[in-house]
C-alpha cells in the first residue's frame, strides 16, 4: 500500500502526521485510510484531480472535519477531536480555498484581524509589507477590489502574521493566472526557507512540484503515490488522465 | 532553511500543541455520568424530604397522595437511578485501576524471572576464565541458581511455563528437567 508518510527512525516526529485516517460525509466515506506526513521544515504537495479528497484531508488535519477513524498527530501529539481554533493557536495555520479574506474590509483591517492572535497590529502590517510589498501600496483599499493574486497574498500575509510553524494552503492557484501562480510559489519557497513547514494542496501540479520537497498524489480518497517530485511523473499522468495505477 | 530555524518552528508547535485540549469522549462522558450518579440521589433525598414536609402539613389524605407520588416516588426513582450510575462507573474505574495494576505487577514479575533465568544461564556456563570447573563446583552453582529460580517462581505465582536456557553445552540441549539433571550429577559426584 502506498503511503504518504515518511518514516525516519530516531528522527524528530513529523510536524503533521495522519495515520490510516478515514472520513465521511454522512454515510459516504471519502477518505479511505490516508497516511500522510509533513516533516519539519519541508514543503509537501498534496496533489490529485478534483474530488480526490485533498481538501477533506486538510479539513480533517486541521480539525475542521472529524476523522471517522485513524490518528492525527501534530508534533507527535495525538490531536483527534481537538478544536480547530486551538490547533491554530498552537501554530497550525490554514489558508482556505477561496482565500477567506474579508471582502468588505480594507487590507489594513484584514491584517488587524490577525493581530487578535496576540501579535501587535503594527508588527503584523510590517511583516506583511516586508513579504508582500504590493500590499503596502494597497493598505487602505477594500480587499474585495484587489486582484485574485493580491487577495491570495493578503490571505497568506494574514496567516503568516500568527507566526505559524506549519502552514496549510488549499488551492493556492485557484482562479489565478499562471504568471501570478509562479510568483506566489516563489513566495511560498521563501516562507519555507524561513523554517515554516508547508502542506500545499494543489490541483495543478506542475508549478508546485518546483518548490515541493515531497509530493503525495491522491485519487478517490486514497494515496496512490508518494515520493520526491521527480519520481512521480508517471503517477501524476495516471491520476489526472484516469489511467489505472 | 537552517536546522535551527526548523527546530525552532517544531519546538514552537510542540509547545503550543501540548496545551491543546484533546477531548476523550468515553472518559469525558464517564466522568459526567459519575457526577450525575453522585448528584441524583441527593436530589432524590431532597425531593422525598420536601414531599414528607408538605404531606405532614396537610390533614387530608387526598392532598397527601399527589405529594407522595410527585415527591416520594420520583425521589426514590432518582435515588435508584443515581446509585445505579454511581456504582456502575465507580466499579468500572476501580476495575480499570485493578487491571492496570495487575498488568504492571505481572510485568515486574516477568522481569524478575528473566533476571533469574539470566543468572542461571551465567551460572551453568563455563567460568569466565575459561578454566573447566569440576563437577561439584558446577553442581553447587547450579543448585544455588535453581534455588533462586524457585524463589522467583514462587514470587511470580504465575501459570506460565518457565523455560531455563543453559549455556553449558553439556546440559544446554538436554530435554531432561533441570532438577533431574542436578540430581543425577549429585549422584554421580557421590559415586
Amino acid at each position: 500500500m502506498t503511503t504518504g508518510s515518511v518514516d525516519e527512525p530516531g528522527g524528530p516526529p513529523p510536524l503533521l502526521e495522519l495515520r490510516a485516517v478515514t472520513a465521511s460525509y454522512g454515510r459516504i466515506e471519502v477518505l479511505h485510510g490516508v497516511d500522510l506526513a509533513v516533516p519539519s521544515g519541508k514543503v509537501v504537495a498534496l496533489l490529485g484531480p478534483n474530488g480526490a479528497g485533498k481538501s477533506t484531508t486538510l479539513l480533517v488535519a486541521t480539525g475542521q472535519h472529524p476523522a471517522t477513524s485513524g490518528c492525527i498527530h501534530v508534533a507527535g501529539r495525538h490531536v483527534n477531536g481537538a478544536r480547530p481554533d486551538a490547533l491554530a493557536r498552537a501554530g497550525l495555520c490554514t489558508i482556505p480555498e477561496g482565500r477567506g479574506v474579508f471582502r468588505n474590509l480594507t487590507v489594513r483591517e484584514n491584517l488587524r484581524m490577525a493581530s487578535y492572535s496576540g501579535t501587535h497590529e503594527d508588527l503584523v502590517i510590517e511583516r506583511a509589507i516586508d513579504r508582500f510589498p504590493r500590499l503596502g501600496e494597497r493598505v487602505g483599499q477594500v480587499a474585495g477590489t484587489l486582484s485574485g493574486g493580491e487577495q491570495q497574498m493578503l490571505a497568506m500575509a494574514r496567516g503568516l502574521a500568527t507566526d505559524p510553524a506549519l502552514l496549510i494552503i488549499d488551492e493556492l492557484s485557484m482562479g489565478l493566472a499562471p504568471l501570478i501562480v509562479s510568483e506566489l510559489y516563489e513566495i511560498v519557497a521563501g516562507i519555507a526557507r524561513d523554517g515554516v513547514s508547508i502542506l500545499v494542496v494543489e490541483q495543478f501540479a506542475r508549478t508546485v512540484l518546483g518548490v515541493a520537497d515531497r509530493a503525495v498524489i491522491m485519487q478517490h480518497g486514497d494515496i496512490i503515490a508518494a515520493g520526491v517530485p521527480e519520481e512521480l511523473e508517471s503517477e501524476l499522468s495516471a491520476a489526472y488522465l484516469g489511467a489505472s495505477s | 532553511m537552517t536546522d535551527t530555524q526548523s527546530t525552532t518552528a517544531a519546538d514552537r508547535l510542540e509547545a503550543g500543541v501540548a496545551d491543546v485540549h484533546v477531548p476523550e469522549p468515553s472518559a469525558d462522558s464517564e466522568a459526567l455520568l459519575l457526577k450525575v450518579g453522585f448528584a441524583l440521589p441527593i436530589v432524590g433525598v431532597v425531593l422525598i424530604l420536601v414531599a414528607w414536609w408538605q404531606a405532614a402539613g396537610s390533614k387530608f389524605v387526598a392532598d397527601q397522595i399527589p405529594m407522595l407520588i410527585s415527591g416520594g416516588i420520583l425521589g426514590l426513582a432518582l435515588i435508584i437511578v443515581g446509585l445505579g450510575l454511581f456504582i456502575r462507573f465507580s466499579l468500572a474505574r476501580l476495575l480499570r485501576f485493578w487491571l492496570a495494576r495487575l498488568v504492571v505487577e505481572q510485568q515486574a514479575q516477568t522481569d524478575r524471572l528473566v533476571d533469574a533465568v539470566g543468572q542461571v544461564s551465567g551460572a551453568s556456563g563455563a567460568n569466565p576464565n575459561g578454566v573447566a570447573m569440576d563437577d561439584s563446583a558446577q553442581i553447587d552453582r547450579l543448585v544455588d541458581a535453581l534455588s533462586r529460580v524457585e524463589v522467583a517462581i514462587r514470587d511470580a505465582t504465575t501459570d506460565a511455563p518457565v523455560v531455563v536456557e543453559l549455556s553449558d553445552p553439556s546440559v544446554a540441549h538436554s530435554k531432561e528437567p533441570i532438577g533431574d539433571r542436578i540430581r543425577r550429577s549429585v549422584h554421580r559426584d557421590r559415586d
